[in-house]
């Protein structure tokens, strides 16, 4: 289980993080969002024990990564830019790694052909989604416990994000806590169980994602006619209303009827459906779904 | 700890082979090729095997090439997330470079120096008491491990890679310039003008030069007479230097250890304001260079000259240091004050 408290993160003067509290406990597939510059992979280096925070602490299995280096073992972090000499080899790289975690060569070598990826090729000579897939195969292969992947689905063709998810189902156990940064939103919210969104150094919102998702509801309504709707009078908030000729979007609480905005009369046919996780995330960017 | 540096040395192992063929071969070629040593003993007429300076020479190079080329990978803002995301302590990921790097210095030293005394031999048979240049090996050793871990520690107070390579430059060169323009406080001192005394090669190139006279087989007698009578002031300076400079490695080291596991890395690709760089070997650099401007110009304008060119590569040295051409008011005050000290010093 990781528990997160009251972790505050300053750069010089800047303010990344600030008293973030959370607990993913173990078995979980954790989504990590935002938008650029929120604090993500702030918040990733923190949890492996890379970067020191500011105030507050983080406890990994009743310890600290700072300074159990038997509990480092047990975390694997994965840079969203990797960086490697170009003459070296996926191979040499996993022998870097076999010093440190109880490596599975046999892990590291399946996965790669699952991707298709070569470990002898240089890395000069792999595209960029290569040597994540490659990363991503070294990543299982460490056996680590807590598997933190930044922009992990970055240069992966849509092939190979088939195959990661695939992968992340098969290697999830009740003891194993994958954190996952994306802004694919859509393959975040295939895998993940819970998520957390970082806004303004702090988590806006955290929790279960289909307990989140299920909050909130989307109405698709054919109106009668393409004049602007008038809505009943104290109707009940909502969060977003757009109207397109005679369709109009309404996305609004999850225990609020339709007919709660708008007179039976002055729509044909009205589709319900769940919103999407990316739309969840422009909802609370205050940006037009 | 140990399963890293097992791992560096089995990966790395093409590169410490290179590091040592290529000294040594440039080593080999000099003594093989060399016909001509000056200084010859009075009593024997045989010269001094003074080419044996050339794998001394060879080894300040790697020296402050060795710690650049091992911990630039803990100072490049690429290789942050690889390095110190390995389930190992900063401090024991900075000393696994560190020893990498001290054992790739001894094998660099030990191999150059054999062959290149093979070489010697080979040319110089049965001539010189070889037997003094086991002497000038180990204290060889001993010098380039405390010049090298100074280096280090230099190294690991900057930021990032081109400023801990600007610290060490600074370092040494604030060495060449501070005695170069300290001779008379060094007569005042000492009662002769020993003024490459507080630079750390000198210690190295003394020792080796003591080593190098008893290598010769004049009279027991008259080589002691040289060393111990001829020369006591040196001596003497001699032997505090290594005493300072072993104090000065080991305290470095220490700071290093305790400052280690502290170190900010996200600072790593940032301005370096460490103390032991630009903001201080600057000014310093600057004030005694054109304090050394007594001997070379006084009064005339070649002095000015020397004074403007000197000015400038301080001013480049803040342009790096700040990554910009616009310097702070304490970045132009560390420019203005020293060259008026200079001046003050220098008598212009």
């Amino acid at each position: 289980m990781i528990e997160i408290k009251s972790l505050t993160k300053y750069y010089g003067e800047t303010r990344v993080l600030r008293k973030i509290d959370a607990t993913i406990k173990d078995g979980t597939i954790f989504g990590l969002i935002g938008i650029n510059g929120a604090g993500k992979s702030t918040l990733l280096k923190l949890i492996s024990g890379m970067i020191r925070p500011s105030l507050g602490e983080i406890i990994i299995d009743e310890s600290s990564p700072l300074f159990d280096e038997s509990l480092r073992t047990k975390i694997f972090y994965l840079s969203d830019q990797p960086n490697y000499a170009p003459s070296s080899t996926l191979s040499d790289l996993a022998k870097l790694y076999q010093v440190f975690y109880p490596f599975d060569y046999q892990v590291f070598q399946e996965i790669s052909n699952i991707f298709g990826v070569s470990v002898s090729t240089p890395f000069g000579n792999l595209s960029k989604g290569m040597r994540r897939q490659g990363m991503i195969a070294i990543a299982f292969a460490t056996g680590a416990k807590y598997l933190l992947l930044d922009e992990v689905f970055d240069g992966l063709d849509p092939a190979a994000r088939l195959k990661f998810k695939k992968l992340m189902i098969e290697y999830q156990t009740e003891n194993r806590i994958f954190i996952l940064t994306s802004h694919s939103l859509r393959e975040l919210e295939d895998i993940c169980d819970s998520f957390g969104m970082i806004d303004n150094g702090m988590f806006k919102k955290y929790g279960d994602l289909n307990d989140e998702l299920h909050k909130i509801k989307k109405y698709q309504v054919i109106l009668k006619s393409v004049e602007k709707v008038v809505l009943k009078e104290n109707h009940p908030s909502y969060y977003q209303m757009t109207q397109e000729g005679r369709v109009l979007t309404l996305i609004c609480d999850q225990t609020v009827d339709i007919q709660t905005y708008i007179e039976k009369d002055n729509f044909l046919a009205c589709d319900e459906s769940p919103i999407t996780f990316e739309e969840y995330f422009l909802l609370q960017q205050e940006v037009q779904v | 700890m140990k399963a890293y540096i097992y791992y560096l040395i089995k990966t790395k192992w093409l590169q410490t082979t290179v590091l040592a063929a290529i000294p040594t071969i440039l080593s080999m070629t000099i003594i093989g090729l060399s016909t001509s040593y000056s200084n010859v003993n009075p009593h024997t007429y045989l010269p001094y095997p003074n080419i044996l300076y050339t794998p001394v020479i060879l080894m300040i190079i790697m020296v402050i090439l060795l710690p650049i080329i091992r911990l630039s990978a803990l100072k490049s803002a690429k290789d942050v997330d690889l390095y110190y995301a390995l389930p190992m302590t900063q401090t024991k990921l900075y000393l696994s470079h560190l020893i990498f790097g001290l054992i790739q210095l001894i094998i660099v030293w030990t191999v150059m120096f054999f062959i290149s005394l093979l070489v010697f031999i080979g040319i110089y048979p049965r001539v010189y008491i070889n037997l003094w240049f086991l002497p000038l090996y180990l204290i060889g050793m001993i010098y380039i491990s405390i010049v090298y871990t100074l280096n280090s520690f230099l190294f690991m107070r900057a930021h990032s890679i081109i400023d801990g390579i600007a610290f060490i430059l600074l370092f040494h060169v604030a060495l060449v310039v501070v005695p170069g323009a300290s001779v008379i406080i060094n007569y005042q001192l000492f009662g002769e003008n020993i003024p490459f005394i507080i630079n750390p090669f000198s210690g190295l190139i003394t020792w080796a030069n003591t080593f190098i006279i008893l290598s010769n087989p004049a009279p027991y007698n008259y080589q002691i007479q040289i060393i111990f009578y001829d020369d006591q002031v040196r001596l003497i300076s001699l032997i505090l230097h290594t005493v300072i400079y072993i104090s000065l490695t080991i305290s470095s080291m220490i700071y290093t250890l305790k400052k280690m596991d502290t170190y900010k890395i996200e600072n790593i690709g940032t301005l370096s304001h460490s103390l032991f760089g630009y903001r201080v070997m600057i000014p310093v650099i600057l004030t005694f260079s054109i304090a050394t401007l007594t001997d070379i110009g006084r009064g005339q304008s070649i002095g000015v000259i020397f004074m403007v060119i000197f000015t400038s590569f301080a001013m480049i040295g803040f342009f790096i240091y700040r990554r910009s051409v616009k310097l702070t008011k304490t970045d132009i005050l560390s420019i203005i004050i020293p060259v008026i000290l200079g001046i003050i010093i220098s008598g212009l």
